[in-house]
C-alpha cells in the first residue's frame, strides 16, 4: 500500500514541493553561494559565447531594420550639423557656467572616478529587470556595494554579490534595490526602489518637501558607496503614497535597460 | 553516467543561453526557454524518468537567477505535473490534441506559473504577488505575443531534446543488450 502510494506522481510532486517549500522558508543564507559562484566559474566560456553572439544578432537585426532610415537620416543629419556649429560658439560660454555649478552642486565628473569597464554577459531570466551578470569579479577589485553606471554618471544599480570572475548588479529598478536620494532642483530627499509595474519610484518624502515633474533626481551623499551626483532619473508623476505620511514620485530612467550592453562599475574616487 | 553527463550538460545549455543569449535577443519581450524545456521532456520521456531531471533544471535555474534555491524547482515539477496529469487524459500522442494542451500550457500556464515564482520568491507575499499580477496581466498584448513566440519556440526545443533523448535510448538500449 505504502509502496503504491510512493510510486504515484503526485506524492514524489508533493515531496519534492515539500522539501523546496521547507529549503525557501529555512533560507539557509550563504549555503548555495558557494555553489553558485562554482556553477558561474564552470559556465564561464559558454555565457561569454553567447552573450558575444547575442550581441552580434541584436545589432546586424538593428542596422538591418535602419537601412531604410539612412537617406533620411543622412539629410537631417547635414541640417543638424549647420545648427550645431550656430550653437558651438554659445556653447562654450555656457560650459564655463556650467563647471561653476558644477561645484555648487557637487555632482561629479566622470574624470573623478576610479571606473573599471564591464560586459554584460548574463541578463534576469524572467525579464523583471532585476539584474545583470558583469564579466568582472573579485579578480578585477570588485566589491559589494560599488555603484554601476553608465554614459557620463548615470546610475544603474550597485553590486550584490561578487565572484571571482563574475558580479551581480542589482538594478535600481528591482523592488530589493534602495539608494538614497534627492531632487536636483528642489532639493527633496528620498528613498528609490523598484516597483513592479512602475519601474522606479522616489518614496519617503515628506509632505511638506516640493516634488516638481520633470526634476532629476541624483543619488545623495547619505548612500554608502555611491557617490553623490549620480544621476538616476527624471521625476515623471507625483502622487502621496497610501498612508498619506510621506509623498512617491515615478521616476524614468533616462536609458533604456534591455538594450544596455557595457557598464562602468565605480571602484573609488580618484 | 553518460547519459546523466549528456542531460546535465543540455542543462547547463538552456539555461547560460536563456540568461546571456535569449534575454538581450528577445528584447522587452519575456520569452523564456526553461519552462518549454520542461513541458518538451514531460512530453517526451514522461514524468516518471525526467522529474529528478526537472528538479535539477530548476535548482540550475535558481543558481543562474539569484533566486532562492527551491523557488523555480516547486514552478516546474508542479507544471511537469500538471502537463503529465493532462497529456495522459488527452493522449498527447495525437497532434492534435497534443497542440492544444501544449498551446493552453503556454497561454494559461506561464503568466500563473510567474507568479507562482513570485509567491515563494516574495516570502509568500500575496501583495507582492497582487502587484506584480496586476503588472502582468495588464498588457494582454505582450501576452499574447509572448504566447505566440513561445509557441513558435517550442518546436526547436521539442525536436532537440526528442533527438537527445532518442540517442539516450540507444544507447541504454545498447548496454542492456550487452550486459
Amino acid at each position: 500500500m505504502l509502496k503504491k502510494i510512493r510510486s504515484r506522481k503526485i506524492f514524489k510532486t508533493a515531496v519534492v514541493i515539500a522539501i523546496f517549500v521547507f529549503l525557501i522558508i529555512l533560507n539557509p543564507l550563504g549555503f548555495f553561494n558557494g555553489i553558485r559562484g562554482a556553477v558561474f566559474g564552470a559556465v564561464y566560456p559558454f555565457q561569454k559565447i553567447f552573450s558575444v553572439s547575442a550581441e552580434k544578432i541584436h545589432s546586424f537585426g538593428s542596422s538591418i531594420s535602419s537601412i531604410g532610415k539612412y537617406k533620411q537620416e543622412n539629410e537631417s543629419l547635414i541640417r543638424e550639423n549647420l545648427r550645431l556649429r550656430a550653437e558651438t560658439a554659445n556653447l562654450k560660454d555656457v560650459a564655463k557656467e556650467n563647471d561653476e555649478l558644477r561645484k555648487q552642486l557637487e555632482i561629479l565628473p566622470k574624470e573623478k572616478f576610479d571606473m573599471i569597464s564591464s560586459n554584460i554577459i548574463g541578463r534576469d531570466l524572467h525579464k523583471e529587470s532585476n539584474y545583470f551578470v558583469i564579466d568582472k569579479g573579485s579578480k578585477d577589485g570588485i566589491k559589494e556595494g560599488m555603484p554601476a553606471i553608465v554614459n557620463e554618471g548615470i546610475l544603474i544599480g550597485k553590486i550584490e554579490e561578487v565572484f571571482y570572475t563574475h558580479s551581480k548588479v542589482l538594478l535600481v529598478t528591482s523592488p530589493n534595490s534602495n539608494i538614497n536620494a534627492v531632487t536636483l532642483e528642489t532639493g527633496s530627499i528620498g528613498v528609490v526602489s523598484g516597483k513592479y509595474g512602475l519601474g522606479m519610484i522616489l518614496d519617503m518624502v515628506l509632505q511638506t518637501d516640493y516634488l516638481k515633474i520633470g526634476d532629476d533626481v541624483i543619488t545623495s551623499e547619505i548612500s554608502q558607496n555611491i557617490p553623490r551626483g549620480l544621476l538616476i532619473g527624471k521625476i515623471k508623476e507625483v502622487y502621496p503614497s497610501g498612508g498619506y505620511l510621506f509623498q512617491q514620485a515615478v521616476i524614468s530612467s533616462p536609458v533604456d535597460f534591455s538594450k544596455m550592453r557595457f557598464v562602468f562599475v565605480i571602484r573609488n574616487e580618484k | 553516467m553518460r547519459s546523466f553527463f549528456i542531460r546535465l550538460a543540455i542543462i547547463i545549455m538552456i539555461v547560460s543561453f536563456q540568461g546571456s543569449f535569449v534575454s538581450l535577443v528577445s528584447g522587452n519581450l519575456n520569452i523564456n526557454l526553461i519552462p518549454l524545456a520542461v513541458l518538451a521532456w514531460v512530453a517526451i520521456a514522461g514524468f516518471e524518468k525526467i522529474w529528478p531531471w526537472i528538479v535539477t533544471l530548476g535548482i540550475f535555474s535558481d543558481l543562474f537567477s539569484f533566486e532562492k534555491v527551491g523557488v523555480n524547482v516547486i514552478s516546474f515539477i508542479f507544471l511537469a505535473y500538471l502537463m503529465s496529469f493532462f497529456s495522459r487524459r488527452f493522449l498527447i500522442e495525437k497532434k492534435l490534441a497534443g497542440m492544444i494542451v501544449i498551446t493552453f500550457f503556454i497561454f494559461a500556464g506561464f503568466p500563473f506559473l510567474d507568479l507562482g515564482r513570485i509567491f515563494f520568491r516574495e516570502n509568500f507575499s500575496i501583495y507582492e504577488t497582487y502587484l506584480m499580477a496586476k503588472n502582468d496581466f495588464s498588457a494582454w498584448n505582450d501576452i499574447l505575443l509572448q504566447g505566440a513566440v513561445n509557441i513558435l519556440l517550442f518546436y526547436p526545443v521539442y525536436v532537440l531534446l526528442n533527438k537527445v533523448e532518442r540517442n539516450i535510448e540507444k544507447y541504454e538500449n545498447k548496454i542492456k543488450v550487452f550486459s
